[in-house]
């Protein structure tokens, strides 16, 4: 054989052996055209039920916060690689895996046990795992928690069809969401659910204007089976250091630090009644259109404002200073527009959202002479 | 012919060098952490070096991680790059295909020894960092030896499975980087360029892996699996990346190795 033919033998080769991950990308899946209303039912019918898998979710969103937050940040700004075993809402094992270690957290009718592999801690605590207000965490990114959360309140007719696909080597049917809310920074949420249960398996979440998803999560290996009781059970390793952990109460951190009342509704939307309490915190919203809103003390509102001026991509408003990372976007009020308060405005709103919440709450005279009085 | 550069290799100076030098650096790491009893905060160092001192026989494997991403791949591309720049550089090329064997057999038998070269490193790495772990870390029972990266106490048989599926794939990790020293060996005269040129491959791969702009390209990048046998220690073992990785270093080895033999087939040797 010549040099130029061997030469081309291994050219053809090497562009064929390239070429397969993208064929299979491009390859049809056999099934007819999916109906998304159908199948937003379906992926309704589907929640709870059991199943494991490895999945990897990468955001693209650099949220400008540290320190207490930084867990939050790293979820929605990097790349995060888990493994799931979910039996049902009360029993699963969700492991952050990192090229170091891992950490696993449990929810077992047993309490929460967490467990850091590289500090060889062991952490329980009573209860279930889940609470009305909390921080986000890894397991919030997987695809079938993510979908039920952004999809709960979708309508057939917010959803259209999107092209099936195989996701995890499984034929997998796509929804979009396009959310009817002008005031929306989220422009589509497209779901794509396992076609043998119904499971969500692959979710991307893009801001208006963007040119790619800012949040995408999938699995990379799926299996719509309930998990062994093996791999759900948790025993403290000997050796192991174990802590009693205390829930961290989120609404009364929140609570410290805000020192209005918020108003009965904002842009149409009644307050949520998860936050129970009178002051404080406010949330509002449907579906994948959210919006908190918190009066901040003046240091803390000064502080903040200070932070914000420098961040990247902070722009100056009317109605105060804001800033906008994807689909998230946070506005920190002028006292002087908005009844002396500085409110801390932030969610999935866009800019006009954001100065519409501002100007409904200079508008909400009754819960400015509240926050005076607090 | 695979048994000459098998004994050729093992009579080199230079590769007891090479090995004594990968064991060197995970000896001083475990000296380190023994006098001073500062270990990595958990995150950061190589894996599993966070929890060497609360039991020493995980440094065999902290060994393996701290040489992993520089310094074993390092000496397979001196020892690959060498193959046949050296022999070129040698003057002895010519005297070598004068035997009755055919070239890409010889590229194979080099191929080989290099890759004899890197289990031989890797299995010293693990026997010396088991060693120096249990005298300067911690001795206890081998039988609770060994917490899982999950959580579970992992038997003595349990431990020695995953051990050596760890050392067969971390060898068979380092083939890309054999493949690539041993076809730019075939490209030039000079064993230093084939060396640099396949270290600069590493070097390019893992800076991509930082990128957040490379990330569509990253899952294709030699460098991509290669930490991925701390897979193995997890409960259940978890083998995804372990079949990704060895199917991507598959492939970087045949295309390599096949380039290597396009352009040694008929090569004009002068030297």
């Amino acid at each position: 054989m010549s040099r130029p033919w061997r030469w081309s033998v291994v050219l053809g080769g090497s562009v064929a052996l390239a070429a397969v991950p993208l064929v299979l990308a491009v390859l049809p899946v056999p099934g007819a055209p999916n109906d998304a209303a159908a199948l937003l039912s379906r992926i309704d019918a589907a929640r709870g039920r059991p199943y494991e898998g490895y999945a990897e979710s990468t955001g693209y969103l650099a949220l400008p916060v540290s320190g207490d937050f930084s867990s939050v940040t790293d979820l929605l700004g990097d790349r995060t690689q888990l493994r799931v075993w979910w039996a049902d809402d009360h029993t699963w094992r969700v492991d952050t895996l990192s090229p170091f270690g891992e950490d696993s957290l449990r929810s077992l009718p047993t309490g929460t046990w967490q467990w850091d592999f590289e500090d060889d801690r062991a952490t329980v605590t009573s209860g279930d795992a889940d609470e009305p207000v909390r921080m986000p965490r890894a397991g919030d990114l997987l695809a079938p928690q993510l979908a039920a959360r952004l999809l709960s309140e979708a309508t057939p007719e917010e959803v259209s069809s999107l092209p099936s696909r195989r996701v995890a080597g499984r034929p997998a049917d796509g929804l979009r969401l396009r959310p009817r809310d002008p005031d929306s920074s989220i422009a589509e949420v497209d779901v794509w659910a396992d076609r043998a249960s119904g499971i969500p398996v692959t979710v991307e979440v893009s801001a208006a204007g963007a040119s790619r998803p800012g949040l995408t999560t999938t699995f990379l290996d799926f299996s719509p089976t309930r998990p062994a009781a093996a791999d759900l059970s948790f025993s403290p390793p000997p050796g192991a250091r174990i802590r009693t952990g205390a829930r961290p109460d989120l609404v009364a951190s929140l609570q410290r630090f805000a020192v209005g009342t918020p108003p009965a509704s904002l842009l149409g939307y009644p307050r949520q009644p998860f936050v129970p309490f009178e002051q404080g915190v406010g949330l509002y919203g449907r579906g994948v259109t959210q919006v908190a809103v918190a009066a901040l003390p003046g240091g803390r509102a000064a502080e903040l404002r200070d932070q914000l001026q420098v961040a990247i991509g902070a722009t100056k408003l009317p109605e105060g200073i804001t800033v906008s990372v994807g689909p998230l976007g946070l506005l920190l009020t002028d006292p002087d527009v908005t009844g002396g308060r500085s409110w801390l405005v932030t969610g999935t709103l866009t800019s006009a959202g954001l100065a519409g919440v501002a100007h409904e709450l200079a508008a909400d005279a009754s819960a400015v002479q509240h926050g005076v009085g607090s | 012919m695979i048994r000459v550069e098998l004994v050729k290799l093992l009579r080199r100076r230079r590769t007891w060098i090479a090995v004594g030098l990968l064991n060197l650096l995970p000896t001083i790491v475990a000296v380190l952490l023994a006098v001073t009893g500062i270990a990595p905060r958990p995150g950061q160092g190589p894996a599993f070096l966070a929890a060497v001192q609360a039991n020493g026989s995980l440094f065999a494997i902290a060994a393996l991680a701290i040489v992993l991403p520089l310094f074993l791949p390092v000496a397979v591309a001196v020892v690959a790059g060498e193959s046949v720049a050296g022999e070129a550089q040698a003057g002895t090329l010519r005297y070598l295909l004068i035997r009755p064997v055919g070239r890409t057999r010889l590229l194979v038998a080099k191929l080989v020894a290099a890759s004899v070269f890197v289990l031989l490193s890797v299995l010293t790495v693990v026997v010396v960092g088991f060693v120096v772990g249990r005298l300067a870390l911690g001795n206890a029972p081998i039988s609770q030896a060994m917490i899982s990266v999950s959580g579970t106490v992992l038997t003595p048989g349990q431990i020695a499975w995953r051990t050596v599926v760890a050392i067969a794939f971390v060898t068979f990790s380092m083939l890309g980087v054999a493949a690539m020293a041993l076809f730019l060996s075939t490209v030039t005269d000079s064993p230093q360029t084939a060396s640099l040129g396949a270290m600069a491959l590493l070097i390019g791969s893992s800076l991509l892996l930082t990128v957040d702009a490379a990330r569509p390209l990253q899952p294709y990048l030699p460098t991509r699996y290669w930490l991925s046998f701390v897979d193995l220690y997890r409960d259940p073992v978890l083998l995804s990346s372990i079949e990704r990785g060895v199917g991507l270093q598959a492939i970087y080895v045949v295309v390599l190795l096949g380039a290597g033999w396009a352009n040694f087939a008929t090569k004009d040797v002068t030297s």
